[in-house]
């Protein structure tokens, strides 16, 4: 599309990746941002909405394939169209990912809350009353997945992002069917509790888990107070030893949890979330390591001194 | 590093070679028992040992998955082999475990038969495609069935599960365990504040169908489509 055509304003092509008919046309001026072309998208395809447009150009290394453009400005609009085609593809149905959070976060609460003010609906009248322990671990339960949800809403900067519908379930089926389990055995009638040292020894590393995981929180929030899309090196206490203090933590608090009230589809709970975190505390790291030439060498991904 | 290739590649060749094989008299003596000999009540007699044998060597895929030998997911691999593995050692085997012989009837042995054909065609199919595709020569046909056949077997062989699995849901819940685990109930209260039934397991195992079997055939139909494109029928006569 040479520039200085008489009479012809610069736009771009928009094909569905794959094709060869053209779906649309988008004028290029000087303000045209990505969002524009997805709408140009949407305009024509039913039922299309900007989230579920993901945009592509060819890779000029590999016929037949496609490069997805990164809408976090490191490409720019004329640079990705300067070929003159641009693709998309549907992402699918999509939802929020404070949508997601709440959902995933909301049901176990309730889940444990209702096994444990329910156990005479779940297993009868004839059992004995909730002892401490169970009490306890319902308040640390309930009041984890509420930080959570408060977090979500009041402390996390991320970006307005979306996700596929289909995680919405995927994620909740996780932590449902788990807290399902988890309360089950712990609220049932001839649920037997550790020793008190344990009960205790457990509360106090639950407790003083989540408070430096809430501190971890804060810490990374108050980098992107001001920048949303701000990327630096965290600094502090917790960060000394740690690239992901937060997923350090939560592993701890949940080991409270378990010392505290003993129960294996606990401690399966946390091994699941340990080996997830373990990924994500992975990725994140060498993303550090590549990016800042000066990341200090004595931290690791999420256990201090071993990964 | 090629000649590594090279010995594990000969290794999964022999491999898929043997289970091709043992499969496909598997499947000889089904039809034969079934379709020749009308008998569908001596179909267990004849294939238990070697079902169980063939079968229970799937294991293996499990680490060629983990080595990298091959390339399909451990997760898809494991659950396959998981549910296979369930549904002889502790379904079918319950079935026709001596204790249960009494409750032996046409029923028992027409999901046995079902479940049998299915497993059986899937496994020589599966295992050929396998073999031939690392010596790099798979006929048209054959990839065909492989992408095929099974749109008429997993309704086949999930309705010879189902079946056998509900005919075996009440020795469960009276507390019987397959033969292969004697120890199959756990209750509270314990140190691990965990319990299980077989009974609990089982159903869980019943409802998992739900999900499982349009998941499990809408991804064979996504790679169906992917493999044999738009002209399935067109690649069929070539």
């Amino acid at each position: 599309y040479p520039e200085r055509v008489q009479g012809t304003a610069m736009s771009v092509a928009i094909y569905k990746r794959g094709s060869d008919t053209k779906l649309t046309e988008c004028k290029l001026g000087a303000s045209t941002q990505f969002v524009d072309i997805k709408r140009a998208v949407c305009e024509k395809k039913r039922g299309l909405y900007p989230e579920r447009v993901a945009l592509y150009i060819e890779n000029k290394e590999k016929a037949g394939a496609y490069v997805r453009v990164d809408l976090d400005a490191k490409q720019s609009v004329k640079d990705a169209c300067s070929s003159g085609k641009i693709f998309f593809k549907d992402l699918g149905p999509q939802i929020g990912w404070n949508t997601v959070f709440f959902w995933e976060y909301f049901g176990p609460l309730c889940i444990f809350a209702a096994t444990f003010f329910f156990r005479n609906a779940i297993w009868g009248t004839d059992i004995p009353e909730a002892s401490d322990v169970q009490r306890l671990a319902m308040y640390c339960w309930v009041g984890h997945y509420a930080k959570r949800i408060l977090e979500t809403f009041f402390v996390h900067v991320h970006a307005q992002s979306t996700m596929p519908l289909f995680n919405l379930f995927k994620n909740c089926s996780y932590y449902w069917g788990f807290a399902a389990l988890v309360a089950y055995f712990v609220c049932h009638p001839q649920y037997a509790a550790p020793a008190e040292l344990n009960v205790k020894a457990g509360l106090y590393l639950f407790i003083g888990s989540e408070l430096c995981n809430g501190w971890t929180h804060l810490t990374l929030a108050n980098i992107r107070r001001k920048n949303p899309k701000a990327y630096e090196i965290p600094t502090g206490p917790l960060f000394a030893l740690l690239s992901c203090p937060n997923y350090f933590f939560e592993t701890m608090a949940w080991f409270g949890f378990n010392i505290m009230t003993q129960s294996f589809f606990g401690y399966m709970f946390m091994l699941a979330g340990f080996l997830q975190m373990l990924e994500w505390a992975l990725a994140r790291h060498r993303k550090y390591r590549k990016t800042f030439k000066n990341y200090p060498r004595i931290r690791k991904a999420i256990i201090p001194f071993v990964i | 590093k090629a000649a590594v290739m090279g010995i594990i590649n000969v290794y999964l060749v022999a491999y898929n070679v043997c289970m091709a094989a043992g499969w496909s008299f598997l499947l000889y003596t089904t039809a034969q028992t079934l379709f020749l000999d009308g008998k569908p009540e001596q179909l267990w007699e004849r294939t238990e040992w070697h079902l169980k044998v063939f079968q229970t060597g799937a294991v293996l895929e499990l680490l060629h998955s983990l080595l990298g030998f091959v390339k399909s997911p451990f997760s898809r691999a494991l659950l396959q082999i998981f549910s296979r593995l369930a549904a002889l050692w502790v379904v079918v085997d319950t079935n026709y475990a001596q204790a249960n012989a009494a409750s032996r009837n046409e029923w028992t042995d027409n999901f046995f038969a079902m479940l049998m054909l299915a497993w059986c065609t899937v496994e020589v199919i599966r295992y050929s495609f396998y073999g031939l595709n690392i010596l790099g020569s798979v006929p048209s046909f054959l990839n065909w069935m492989r992408y095929s056949a099974f749109l008429i077997l997993y309704p086949i062989g999930v309705t010879g599960e189902v079946g056998s699995l509900l005919h075996a849901m009440p020795f469960f819940d009276q507390g019987q365990c397959p033969p292969a685990l004697p120890a199959c109930n756990y209750s509270m209260p314990n140190s691990f504040n965990v319990a299980y039934s077989m009974s609990s397991l089982a159903k869980f195992f019943l409802f998992m169908y739900i999900p499982g079997l349009p998941f499990l055939y809408l991804q064979m139909l996504g790679e169906r489509r992917r493999k044999l494109g738009g002209g399935a029928r067109k690649q069929k006569k070539n």
